[in-house]
């Protein structure tokens, strides 16, 4: 549910540590309500503007306005959730929630009623009472999504959300994230995954400290033209493969994957079996090979060469 | 619920569920306790043994002290920090000074409890204390100083030390080192006189003096830490740099980065 209000709106922000730039004058406004995903490699500064919007750094330059205040006097409508596992390991998840329901003021008796109504909407009712050391990764991120539910959350800032977390947990998080984003509470979340950020009602693409490409996943991808994609699962992967299928990528490298290749090709069709023939040629045997659709990260590495871990084309 | 009173039971529940924090915050000292009575004054006779259980009760009491102060404080801010929890309490609404609180509220009802601990062993195994009011209740403000010097320590450690292991080994190193050279581990009388002056300027060492001086004797003690020069000076040195350790966690432990 979008509103016209803008809900978070950064100016000209930037960041310096040393003598390293690391935010280059962002600007960016999130409207009430929109689920605002902030993708890119490690090191491109998306951990430095989410922690500057929840207070937690300081900015060189530039600002921050948190529905026209400024960020120290909007802490009690913000919940941010830091990359790493901040709850407390000696205590349960119920006594975890119940430090946070403290902390923002609650009386022992709406603490116990608050909580457990969080427990439940988190689906970690049953574990309320065993120790955080012995939950999973996903149980013990969702528990911390559970401390932005108390009802004075209006802004929820995730910082890398899924890292770390197996694929059932990081599945059970993003639906229950799903759920959350029906309100009107404005989300914002970094991700390097191209999958999570497509959950997004808007995607922002950050590199080197700026932000590149903005707009509505499908709109990111139609903007730049990628239509038609051969993904290629092959039995190796070296530079003379990649060389030899760089004349179907429009003279450049193709983006290396974990499996094998993505080819940015005028004709995925059409292109296919020539792939076929000149790997086989080369002694590469084909595993797989279909035509793909395009996806965030393919909307990155045209605009940057890069990948999202961080590497350069080969 | 307060601020305050969240973080209280939040850290303390996290001190007593920490088996290797309670193992060298409480039973160490005991262990400590034992030896002494068992190895190095089981041959004494029991009028000479008393006093030097008594003493050594004493000490084992502010070595607690010590490293709940010096090692476990640091390593909880530290452990905040690492976890990412320093970075959640900065982007919500918690007042500085209450955490700070909390905390400190915590580890006094801990050290509280291990002193209980160490002086029922100690007093098992034969210390006898003179336990008259007025001694028992300037005991317990001595006590209140070396917990808030042994902190005050611990937050200047908890704040400049970034790392958890980092914190604790700095902390231990620390608490072991001014503990040997102060003379917790042994009688003033035995400290060669460089030592000795240490262990007079040493806030814990010298709340520690008081301590044995006002339930032992002054004989064990080995001077008389209550004299007005001696006495301003514990209470100054443990106050003031307690506040300096306060400000230094306030300023820079919760610092924007």
């Amino acid at each position: 549910m979008d509103s016209n209000k803008d809900a978070i709106r950064v100016n000209n922000l930037t960041r310096e540590y040393n003598d390293t730039t690391v935010l280059a004058g962002v600007n960016l406004i999130i409207r009430e309500g929109e689920f605002y995903a902030l993708m890119g490699p490690n090191g491109s500064g998306k951990t430095t503007l989410t922690s500057i919007i929840a207070c937690v750094r300081r900015p060189s330059s530039g600002n921050v306005e948190i529905y026209g205040k400024s960020p120290d006097k909007a802490k009690d409508i913000i919940a941010y959730i830091p990359q790493d596992n901040f709850s407390s390991p000696y205590l349960t998840g119920r006594e975890n929630l119940t430090y946070f329901a403290g902390l923002l003021g609650y009386s022992k008796k709406e603490a116990r009623k608050i909580v457990t109504e969080i427990l439940e909407r988190i689906e970690l009712i049953k574990d309320a009472d065993k120790r955080v050391s012995t939950y999973s990764g996903g149980m013990r991120k969702r528990l911390e999504i559970g401390t932005a539910l108390f009802p004075s959350t209006r802004i929820l800032i995730l910082d890398e959300p899924t890292t770390g977390v197996d694929p059932t947990g990081r599945r059970e998080f993003l639906g229950m994230l799903n759920e959350m984003c029906k309100g009107d509470l404005t989300v914002l979340m970094t991700t390097h995954i191209g999958t999570d950020a497509e959950m997004a009602t808007r995607v922002g693409l950050m590199d080197k400290g700026r932000i590149i490409a903005e707009g509505q996943p499908e709109e990111l991808k139609s903007k730049i033209g990628l239509l038609s994609i051969v993904s290629v699962k092959t039995a190796i992967k070296n530079k003379k493969i990649a060389d030899a299928l760089a004349q179907f990528n429009g003279g450049k490298l193709p983006l290396e994957t974990d499996r094998g290749y993505r080819i940015y090709s005028k004709d995925a069709t059409k292109a296919t079996p020539d792939i076929v023939r000149i790997l086989e040629g080369l002694g590469c045997k084909v595993i797989k090979i279909e035509a793909a659709n395009p996806t965030l990260e393919d909307v990155f590495f045209k605009l940057t060469e890069k990948t999202l871990l961080g590497g350069e084309a080969r | 619920m307060s601020q305050i009173s969240a973080t209280f039971v939040r850290v303390m529940k996290e001190l007593l569920r920490d088996k290797v924090l309670i193992f060298w915050s409480v039973v160490f000292p005991i262990i400590w306790l034992l030896m002494a009575s068992f190895v190095f004054l089981s041959s004494a006779p029991e009028d000479e043994a008393a006093p030097l259980k008594a003493a050594f009760t004493v000490s084992m009491i502010t070595y607690a002290i010590i490293i709940a102060g010096i090692v476990d404080l640091p390593g909880n801010i530290a452990s905040d920090r690492s976890r990412g929890m320093l970075s959640k309490l900065r982007s919500m609404p918690v007042k500085q000074l209450d955490d700070f609180l909390g905390r400190i509220f915590a580890f006094l009802v801990f050290s509280t409890i291990a002193i209980i601990l160490v002086l029922i062993i100690g007093t098992l195994l034969g210390a006898r204390f003179s336990m008259d009011m007025v001694s028992v209740l300037q005991s317990a403000a001595f006590i209140v100083l070396a917990i808030l010097a042994s902190c005050r320590i611990g937050l200047i450690i908890g704040t400049v030390i970034k790392g958890e292991q980092g914190a604790v080994y700095t902390g231990i190193a620390i608490a072991l080192i001014t503990s040997f050279a102060a003379g917790i581990f042994s009688l003033y009388s035995q400290l060669p006189s460089p030592l000795q002056f240490f262990s007079r300027i040493y806030p814990i060492s010298s709340a520690n003096s008081s301590l044995i001086f006002l339930l032992v004797g002054e004989d064990t003690a080995g001077y008389n830490p209550l004299l007005v020069g001696q006495l301003a000076y514990t209470i100054f040195s443990s106050l003031v740099l307690y506040i300096v350790g306060l400000a230094i966690y306030v300023k820079f432990s919760w610092r924007k980065e």
